[in-house]
This record gives C-alpha cells, sequence and structure tokens, in this order.
C-alpha cells in the first residue's frame, strides 16, 4: 500500500496535495494494513523425526508399468548411488527420515542445504532468476524459491535419473518436477520444519505423487564429514580385500609397457 | 581517576563493539583459485625450500622410495586432501563462501568438501577427532579474516602434517587490477613434529560473470563404470 503526496495526474498543485492527503489518510484509516510477514528463520541444524513421516506404501502409488518394471528389476548393490558413496540427489535427500542431520544457510540470494549424510549440497536460489532454458541434469537440480508469506516454495527441475526416490528403488525420469513448501509450525515436540512436497513424473507416475517430511531442530548435533568416511570406509575395503592385488597387477602392466 | 573511568568506559565499550559488530567485509559469493597474484605476476604457493627437520626428510626420501601411487595417493582413493592443502589447491575448482552471522562456511567443489569457521567464540570440544578439515574458529582483525585450525588428521604427503599442526590463515580482498576484486590468503602452517620453522603458504582467488558451483563426487568414475558393467563382479562392501 502506497501513499505518496505526488499524484501526477493532477496539475493544479493544490489538488495534488489534497489528492495526496486523502490516498495517505485513506491508506491510514483503511484499516490494518496486511500484516507482511516476514520469513521465518529455517536457518540451523535439523533432523529428521521418522515418527511422523509416512514412507510410501509402493503398493499403492499410482505407478506405471515401467516403472513397476525398474522396481522390480532394482539391485540395490549396483543401483544405489550410496553404496558408491555418491550423493542421495534431490529428492531423496529431503525424504531420507534416517536420524542424519543438516544445515541450512540463508543469505540474500540462497538457501543452502548441506546434508552430512552423503555430503549433498543442494543450493535454492531465491534471488528471482528464472530457470535456465537447457538445465544439465545433475544430482541436486536447479531449484529456485521463494516466500510467499511465511511458506517458502520451491521449484526443482533437472534431477538425474540415476538417483532414485527411496531405497527400494523408486524411480525417476529427468522430467520429474518437485515441488515443496516449507514452513515452520509449533508443536508438542517443540519447533518443526515441515516439508510438503508433490512429484509430478507421467513416465513413472500416473499422477502426481506426494510425501511430507518432519525435522526438529538439532543444535547440538555435530556434522560429520559424512562423504569423506564414507569414501575412506570403501577405499579401505577396497585395499584390505578385494582390489590390492588387482591395482599391483594394474600397475605392473602400466610399467611393463 | 576520572581519567580511569573514562578509559575503562571507552575500552568495554570496545570490547562490546568487538563482540556485537558485523563483519566489516562480505566474502560471500563463488570464488576461484588463480595463480596470478594481484599485481599481475605468477605466485608459488609454498616457498622454495620448506623447512623439514632432517627426519622429516630421512622419512619422506624412504617414503618417495617405496611409494606406489595406486596404492599411496589417497587423492587417487577419492580421499580429499583434507586442511591445508585442500585451500592450496589451483586446479580450477571453484569455492563458495558462505558468511552467516556466527559462522562462515567454506564450500570446496573439489572433493566436495565443507569447511565449517566459528565466529561465535566457541572452543574445540574436548576429544574431538581429528577430521579432513579440521577445527576452525575465527575473527576479524579490521579487515581481515583470521582463522586458526587445528584438530586436523595427521599423515599425507607429500607435505607431510601431524597431530600437532596449527594453521593460521589471514583471508583479505585486495586490488586485483584487471581481475577486479580478489581474494588473498595468506596461511601460516606451524608442525613442529615434521618441519623446523614455520612457513607461509599463499594462494588467490578470483569472481568471474557467471561462475557458478557444480558438482563433484570423486567416485562418480566408479560408479559409472558400474553402470556401464565394467568392474566385472566387484561390489563395495562385498
Amino acid at each position: 500500500m502506497t501513499c505518496t503526496l505526488e499524484d501526477k495526474r493532477h496539475r493544479d498543485i493544490k489538488a495534488r496535495i489534497l489528492s495526496g492527503l486523502i490516498s495517505c489518510l485513506a491508506a491510514i484509516f483503511s484499516g490494518p494494513l496486511p500484516a507482511a510477514e516476514a520469513a521465518p528463520d529455517i536457518s540451523g541444524t535439523w533432523v529428521p523425526v521418522s515418527s511422523l513421516s509416512q514412507p510410501w506404501d509402493t503398493a499403492s502409488l499410482p505407478l506405471t508399468a515401467s516403472a513397476k518394471d525398474a522396481l522390480a528389476a532394482f539391485d540395490p548393490a549396483r543401483q544405489d548411488s550410496s553404496a558408491f558413496c555418491m550423493p542421495f540427489g534431490t529428492p531423496r535427500n529431503m525424504l531420507n527420515t534416517a536420524p542424519d542431520p543438516f544445515e541450512i544457510l540463508v543469505t540474500d540470494h540462497q538457501i543452502t542445504f548441506i546434508f552430512d549424510r552423503l555430503g549433498d549440497v543442494r543450493r535454492i536460489s531465491t534471488d528471482g532468476r528464472p530457470f535456465p532454458e537447457d538445465p544439465i541434469p545433475s544430482w541436486m537440480g536447479y531449484s529456485i524459491g521463494s516466500w510467499q508469506g511465511s511458506t517458502l516454495h520451491v521449484d526443482t527441475i533437472a534431477m538425474n535419473a540415476e538417483s532414485i526416490l527411496a531405497d527400494s528403488g523408486l524411480p525417476h525420469s529427468e522430467s520429474l518436477t518437485l515441488s515443496e513448501e516449507i514452513t515452520l509450525m509449533d508443536s508438542e515436540i517443540g519447533l518443526l520444519l515441515i516439508d510438503d512436497m508433490t512429484l509430478t513424473d507421467p513416465e513413472n507416475f500416473r499422477t502426481p505423487i506426494r510425501a511430507t517430511r518432519y525435522f526438529q531442530r538439532a543444535p547440538y548435533a555435530t556434522m560429520s564429514e559424512g562423504s569423506s568416511l564414507c569414501l575412506l570406509d570403501m577405499w579401505r575395503e577396497r585395499l584390505e580385500n578385494t582390489n590390492r592385488e588387482m591395482f599391483r597387477e594394474l600397475q605392473a602392466q602400466e610399467a611393463g609397457q | 581517576m576520572k581519567r580511569l573511568i573514562a578509559l575503562l568506559v571507552v575500552f568495554t565499550s570496545i570490547q562490546a563493539q568487538a563482540a556485537n559488530n558485523p563483519a566489516p567485509v562480505d566474502l560471500t559469493g563463488v570464488w576461484m583459485p588463480t595463480a596470478i597474484g594481484p599485481t599481475g605476476e605468477r605466485t608459488q604457493v609454498f616457498p622454495e625450500n620448506l623447512p623439514f627437520l632432517p627426519e622429516t626428510e630421512a622419512g619422506r626420501a624412504a617414503y618417495e622410495a617405496n611409494y606406489n601411487p595406486v596404492v599411496d595417493d589417497a587423492s587417487r582413493s577419492c580421499l580429499p586432501y583434507g586442511m591445508p592443502r585442500q585451500m592450496l589447491v589451483r586446479a580450477q575448482y571453484p569455492t563458495e563462501i558462505i558468511q552467516t552471522d556466527d559462522r562462515i562456511t567454506m564450500i570446496v567443489e573439489l572433493h566436495n568438501d565443507v569447511r565449517r569457521i566459528y565466529l561465535d567464540g566457541r572452543q574445540k570440544p574436548d576429544g574431538l577427532l581429528p577430521s579432513f578439515m579440521g577445527f576452525s574458529t575465527g575473527h576479524w582483525e579490521k579487515d581481515e579474516l583470521v582463522i586458526e585450525t587445528t584438530g586436523i588428521r595427521p599423515g599425507g604427503y607429500p607435505e607431510p602434517k601431524s597431530t600437532d599442526l596449527k594453521v593460521t590463515e589471514r583471508i583479505r580482498l585486495v586490488d586485483g587490477g584487471d581481475a577486479g576484486t580478489m581474494l588473498e590468503l595468506k596461511m601460516v602452517i606451524d608442525d613442529p613434529v615434521y618441519y623446523a620453522a614455520p612457513f607461509t603458504a599463499i594462494n588467490y582467488f578470483r569472481q568471474y560473470d557467471g561462475l557458478e558451483m557444480g558438482e563433484y563426487f570423486c567416485s562418480e568414475d566408479l560408479w559409472r563404470q558400474n553402470l556401464d558393467g565394467r568392474t566385472g563382479d566387484y561390489i563395495p562392501w562385498r
């Protein structure tokens, strides 16, 4: 609501001032101004509240035939990126209900999520930019967010199809779009961060599917070096078990050439 | 007496300001390392002769004689460089700095590493295990960000490090001439187990229009070979 003494519709100086005064008085007495709800502070460390989150019952999802086939053929040892110390990717990082903390950093142009489990770093641009014309699919996808009142709306596209949605191997395609409404809510167990997600992916879901995740503040959680620890374990295992001989042979071959 | 009280008042108000003042400089943004310093000259990260202790020199020679790059080079296994090498790379991978109230977060694209630098006065928790990035606290001295890091995971060649390693960084914005504003990083590396004296390493960072962070996951090669069926029977963890 604006109030200015420089109403340009009136050439006459008196009329301009009078009109300005009237619009100012109108602005003041026309009842309460619409409450400019400030964006709540979602920064800090959060951890999923597993008990409140309802995992999908895969059987009741509106899966297409190809999604059903992919799910049936899923081999967790070879098709789950996390087994290779690769990230979960979006939105599996948001859907994860294991008690792995993540941090939210809020700055003017960007909201950054740093996940402890596998080191996923998710950036949500809040500087008003549009989506790029032809984004390269990536693990985190391309996210744009805006505050509407006290709700953070986030739209995400270009999530690569190598990431899955759940441990079960629930697939998605590169044309998946993710729409999130992120809010804060007081509850009996303290402040909750709530992420309402809608996933649209006609290749895999006949109708959009939804999920809600709840997170609690975890100010005393220490973020570890999750991805490094995963790699460290994998490297040790590779050295100690299967691959040391293989590497020696490879090196001998290289030296012999 | 009055003068003393006045001095005390001034002193305490300065103290209070130091605690409450907002950061003098905002370093937030995406920064690319560069070998070209602010005056256009090519710079070296390390001084020419590192002050290795004699026993370190001998240990290094023995290590290099038996060095097997396939097995011994941690970066070939995708392990991060860790501090301090992480900040001294000049490979073209950017670092994002996110400056919030009492924290500075650095996300290094190479190896997808995250440094957390606490400016809220906290101390390193007792018994904290050594980590690749170590434990960092920082404060502002005028326009200069001073970061002290300890608790760094030992080991690593070609520049060995022990658990006694202490790294002190001084970061400031400098005029880089045609290159625009640059970030200057001067780092004092003090590790009495391996080095006779502290020494200073240096790095510079630039910003470009349109420079954005990408995704770097070192094990992506292994993952892709697996998807392509090129890893045979190999399955991690089995």
